[in-house]
């Protein structure tokens, strides 16, 4: 060991001793402790993948800048598809409201009906209504059939 | 090993046994007085043992593929931030006991049965003599200021060369060389001239 200061060559000698003696004089349990964890230490550095990922963690910052971006967008995506899925599997109120969409639209585009509200014929109304509250004969397609059949006997005898 | 079995030759295995037997070999050599280092600072022997036991794991995690000639300035480093976090945890500890109204006495430890039992070997008055300038110097140690402790520890006890010792201290050569005089002067006007060279 280089000395760097003069004069105290023979003191540090004195400590350097005592203190190596007091290294051998370390207790057996402590030592058997001391050998445990040098075990798992090693068992820690040999550890697949353990050491890699904290390589890449801690010591190359810039593979780190890389993995970031890609762990965000994959949980970002995982985040979106959580949130957008039960949406996705209700396809009825869409249909639906798309479907009365149509309805009404075709309503407004029915010269006939406009027709008839302008005459101010309620017979066609109460007819309708009447229709409706009687039971449809079984298996058959009846409201869209008969109504379309009393419209056209009315339009007709009108 | 299951390669060698199969007659395979696996370069990066073999790097890597060898790497591990190395580690293995500068772990083993520098615990124990890396043990002692830590006990002088902390005053407590499984404070010490948990010291120097997180900073072998640290050093085989994060640095074990770094070269070995660096390992033992980080192993140092590493066992000095660990020292440090458990004195200040230590401090407030004792703080936040201070306050409560009955707190046990730390003196009321179980004490280890073997660590206690009496041993047949007789002490001869050289060990004794050898005993006593121990326990002197423990306590001039313990006096020390932290960093005096440590330059003084690393230089004279782990050997380290004044670079070394600059690298595992976190400050520079001057420092060192500055912090290692004190010390010396400091435990040559406490102890005088020890007698009992071991």
């Amino acid at each position: 060991m280089s000395r760097d200061l003069n004069g105290t060559t023979g003191f540090e000698r004195q400590l350097q001793a005592l203190l190596q003696d007091s290294v051998q004089r370390v207790s057996g349990h402590a030592r058997s402790r001391l050998n445990q964890a040098r075990h798992a230490a090693l068992a820690e550095a040999v550890r697949p993948g353990r050491g890699n990922l904290l390589r890449r963690l801690t010591t190359r910052g810039g593979r780190r800048l890389l993995w970031m971006p890609a762990a965000g967008a994959v949980a970002a995506g995982v985040l979106v598809a959580v949130l957008l899925w039960p949406r996705a599997h209700q396809p009825y109120p869409a249909a639906e409201a798309s479907h009365a969409t149509v309805e009404d639209l075709d309503l407004l585009a029915d010269r006939d009906g406009m027709g008839l509200l302008q005459s101010g014929d309620g017979q066609f109304y109460e007819w309708a209504m009447a229709q409706s509250d009687k039971s449809p004969p079984a298996g058959s397609d009846g409201p869209d059939k008969g109504s379309g059949a009393g419209r056209g006997g009315d339009t007709n005898s009108g | 090993m299951p390669a060698a079995s199969h007659g395979d030759v696996d370069l990066s295995d073999s790097s890597s046994n060898a790497r591990r037997r190395a580690l293995s070999q500068f772990l083993a050599g520098v615990e124990v007085r890396a043990f002692r280092i830590a006990q002088t600072a902390l005053r407590h022997e499984d404070d010490a043992l948990d010291a120097v036991q997180d900073a072998m794991l640290q050093l085989a995690r994060a640095y074990s593929e770094r070269p070995a000639q660096e390992w033992p300035p980080l192993f140092y480093r590493i066992l000095e931030n660990r020292i440090r976090d458990m004195q200040r945890r230590r401090t407030v500890r004792n703080r936040v006991m201070s306050w409560l109204p009955f707190r046990p006495d730390p003196d009321e430890e179980e004490p280890d049965p073997i660590a206690g039992a009496a041993s047949d070997e007789p002490l001869p008055v050289r060990r004794l003599e050898i005993d006593e300038s121990m326990a002197a110097l423990q306590q001039a140690l313990e006096a020390l200021p932290r960093r005096q402790q440590q330059a003084f520890m690393l230089r004279t006890l782990e050997g380290l060369d004044v670079a070394q010792t600059a690298l595992a201290m976190g400050c520079s050569e001057g420092s060192v060389k500055t912090h290692y005089f004190r010390a010396l002067q400091t435990l040559r006007a406490t102890l005088g001239d020890l007698h009992h060279e071991p």
